[in-house]
């Protein structure tokens, strides 16, 4: 229900529907509206519904505020932002058709997400197809990135994230083993397990064991890799997964008693997992976009005021990725309109000063950026996410 | 405080005595002119002039440089630099809003918010230590307001480090450069000052943190303060377990660096969400008495802040960190 409360807030005046809809068009902008020459129209596809929703519903929030913002302050090129967007129901496969229906019905020369790694994966062939950009906002996996793309990310990937990672636990806990943990149904979650494992070794680390959490079946059994694995009494375990089974992950850890230190990706940073989780989820750590209430960053502040004003009072990193995506698509539209003008304007962008840090597109397409770290502080009877660290590239 | 020879000397004999004793005071250099005071009164007015008063008498007979003032938010007021003003020049009181202040005479163990609400701690510096003070504005509208504003202390306080004969030099900054800006505000200030010099600080708070400036209260504002004098340097720094160990483990660093010797005065930054953390656990005693068990008998100053800038030890960068303890211990040469 949360979706329909925030759709109603943010889109209510372009919305027939009373409830969630599986598509829409958003373009008013906030406050006295200027006056425009014309409109350009952004496809989007997320996560709304099904299991990854929690992502989507954050990330839609994201991208429209922003799109709110710049609108209200003049649009790209005296022209309005629209956005045509889709629920993809979190299955990859409906993602690739929703990126073939806003070419072929909009004429969309870019669309937001696909947010999750599997997703954009399925997508990449028919952006390619179709000649679209892309721009995930928090798709990390990295076998995403190619050369000549036309699928960018406004998130670090994989190996940063594991990067920043190893070092944080290395550097600010002494750790020197860890246990890996993890889902690999996920394309996304097998490739960060065997770079966090590489990247261990890499430092000197040891990894005792790295194990699934699924079995072929899908079925799930946390209890006896979590407790195999705390068996041989690693300084930390790595638990790579998405939001839900990171909740069901950390309870099963406090029930059997599991007591290493938690760690986990950039996937872990939604309140599902901060709600969800209970207070064994106090002192693990996990990679981030985000800052901080409070952070003296200007774009971040900008963002987070910008959230706040919009009713979101907590956003989370998915809402701080598709903003950033959108400020990139709204900077690369200053080159052309065209897709192919958007993506030289993509592949042009230098040290972009976003909300989640300065950011820069590599020829591959890849975010070079900041990895942050944010750690769980239990206050009372609340997970309470703060920063604690910055990786710069 | 100036140590005396008599003082010295009754510490070197409970040390023949006691010999698991933790670090006491070592010997100042002459010439070394310090007080800390400490205030849990209320009334910001009477708490900045009970904190002042005490700093005063320690400092004895050496006419203040500088005074740093380390006050809970709600009493950053002007009736607090009044009270301060009470005892030192109002142009030199500097300072800044803090979660809780940190200091040799007593502190708020059993403080259970995370910010508390009445605390003010003053550290008055006077001798013949060479004080440099730079003021730098950050601006609420660039990108790059960090990194700028550090470059700009550096740029302001380089003359003075150059010009100095004296042996040992540090350092300490304050002001709006919140955990994560503080990151660029120390990259700005290592760039800016060219050379690796020791330097430690921490944050007040965000944009909006009220910083004490001759006497004056602003915002978006940080300050640098260059003491220069005759003494070396432990510095060490630790983070991420939300421990007493932490603080434990970054004096002890520190102090070993005195290669036998006691330090006679040390500056502490710790981080308000390991404070809350420890609060949370029912730790924050402890790790006070970790403290004070390894500065037994040092005078000391210094706050719980979000943010903090310290090097891992003498010859390495600063860098701006979070949920980290930070110290500069003080040797004599």
């Amino acid at each position: 229900m949360r979706f329909l409360a925030l759709l109603l807030l943010v889109a209510a005046p372009c919305l027939a529907a009373e409830g969630p809809a599986p598509e829409g068009t958003i373009a008013e902008a906030a406050g006295a509206t200027p006056v425009f020459s014309g409109t350009i129209t952004l496809g989007a596809t997320f996560p709304l519904s099904g299991d990854l929703e929690t992502y989507g519903q954050s990330a839609f929030y994201g991208a429209v505020t922003r799109i709110k913002l710049i609108n209200a302050a003049g649009g790209v090129n005296g022209k309005r932002l629209v956005l045509e967007w889709r629920d993809n129901g979190s299955d990859p496969a409906q993602a690739a058709r929703d990126v073939e229906d806003l070419v072929a019905n909009h004429r969309v020369p870019a669309v937001l997400g696909p947010l999750l790694s599997e997703a954009v994966l399925a997508v990449r062939p028919v952006a390619e197809a179709l000649e679209v950009v892309i721009v995930s906002p928090m798709a990390a996996i990295d076998a995403i990135a190619k050369q000549d793309p036309w699928v960018f990310r406004a998130c670090f990937n994989n190996s940063a994230q594991a990067e920043a990672l190893v070092r944080f636990q290395m550097e600010k806990y002494g750790a020197r083993s860890c246990g890996i943990l993890y889902d690999p149904r996920y394309g996304f979650c097998a490739e960060l397990a065997d770079i966090f494992e590489r990247k261990m070794a890499e430092r000197g680390g040891a990894v005792v064991g790295k194990l699934p959490f699924t079995g072929g079946d899908g079925a799930r059994d946390y209890r006896t890799p979590l407790l195999e694995l705390a068996g041989k009494n690693p300084d930390f375990i790595m638990v790579v997964s998405y939001a839900l089974e990171a909740t069901e992950i950390v309870r099963e850890a406090k029930k059997s008693g599991v007591p290493i230190r938690l760690c986990g990706p950039h996937t872990w940073d939604n309140e599902l997992v901060f709600d969800g989780s209970g207070t064994r989820l106090g002192g693990a750590c996990f990679a981030s976009a985000m800052f901080e209430q409070g952070f003296s960053y200007r774009p971040f502040r900008v963002f987070f005021e910008a959230m706040e004003d919009a009713g979101m009072d907590n956003p989370d990193a998915q809402a701080a990725c598709a903003y950033d995506a959108v400020t990139l698509l709204a900077r690369a539209l200053e080159t052309g309109e065209t897709p192919r003008d958007i993506k030289k304007g993509l592949l042009a962008i230098k040290r972009l000063a976003l909300a989640t840090g300065r950011t820069s597109i590599a020829p591959d397409g890849n975010a070079i950026k900041p990895v942050l770290i944010r750690i769980v502080e239990r206050v009372r009877d609340r997970m309470v996410p703060v920063y604690a660290e910055r990786y710069d590239p | 405080m100036k140590k005396t020879g008599a003082c010295l000397c009754a510490l070197s004999l409970s040390l023949v005595f006691i010999a698991a004793a933790p670090a006491a005071a070592g010997d100042a250099p002459d010439g070394w002119w310090s007080g800390v005071g400490l205030s849990a009164k209320a009334d910001p007015r009477e708490a900045g002039s009970e904190a002042a008063e005490e700093a005063k008498r320690k400092l004895g007979a050496s006419p203040a440089k500088i005074v740093v003032v380390a006050a809970a938010e709600p009493q950053v007021t002007p009736e607090l630099v009044e009270g301060v003003a009470a005892h030192f020049d109002r142009k030199i009181i500097y300072g800044c809003q803090v979660a809780s202040p940190l200091v040799t005479e007593g502190n708020f163990p059993d403080a259970v918010s995370l910010d508390i609400e009445a605390g003010v701690a003053v550290w008055a510096l006077g001798g013949d230590a060479d004080i440099e003070i730079a003021v730098v504005e950050t601006d609420p509208d660039s990108d790059d307001a960090y990194y700028t504003a550090g470059g700009q202390m550096a740029e302001l306080l380089r003359p003075a480090l150059e010009k100095t004969s004296r042996p040992g030099k540090l350092v300490v900054t304050f002001g709006d450069q919140y955990n994560g800006s503080n990151k660029d505000y120390a990259m700005g200030l290592n760039d800016g000052l060219e050379e690796i010099h020791p330097i430690i600080g921490a944050a007040a708070g965000n944009t909006t943190a009220k910083v004490v400036v001759a006497g004056a209260i602003r915002t978006g504002v940080n300050v640098g303060i260059l003491v220069a004098g005759d003494f070396t340097l432990g510095q060490a720094m630790n983070g991420g377990t939300h421990t007493p160990e932490t603080a434990d483990k970054t004096l002890a660093e520190a102090i070993a660096q005195g290669d036998g010797k006691e330090p006679f005065f040390a500056l502490v930054f710790n981080c308000r969400r390991r404070r809350q953390g420890m609060i949370e656990r029912g730790q924050l005693a402890e790790e006070l008495g970790v403290i004070n068990k390894n500065l037994a008998g040092v005078d000391y100053f210094g706050f719980y802040g979000p943010g903090e800038i310290g090097a891992k030890a003498p010859g390495e960068k600063a860098e701006g960190v979070g949920f980290t303890v930070v110290t500069a211990v003080f040797f004599k040469r």
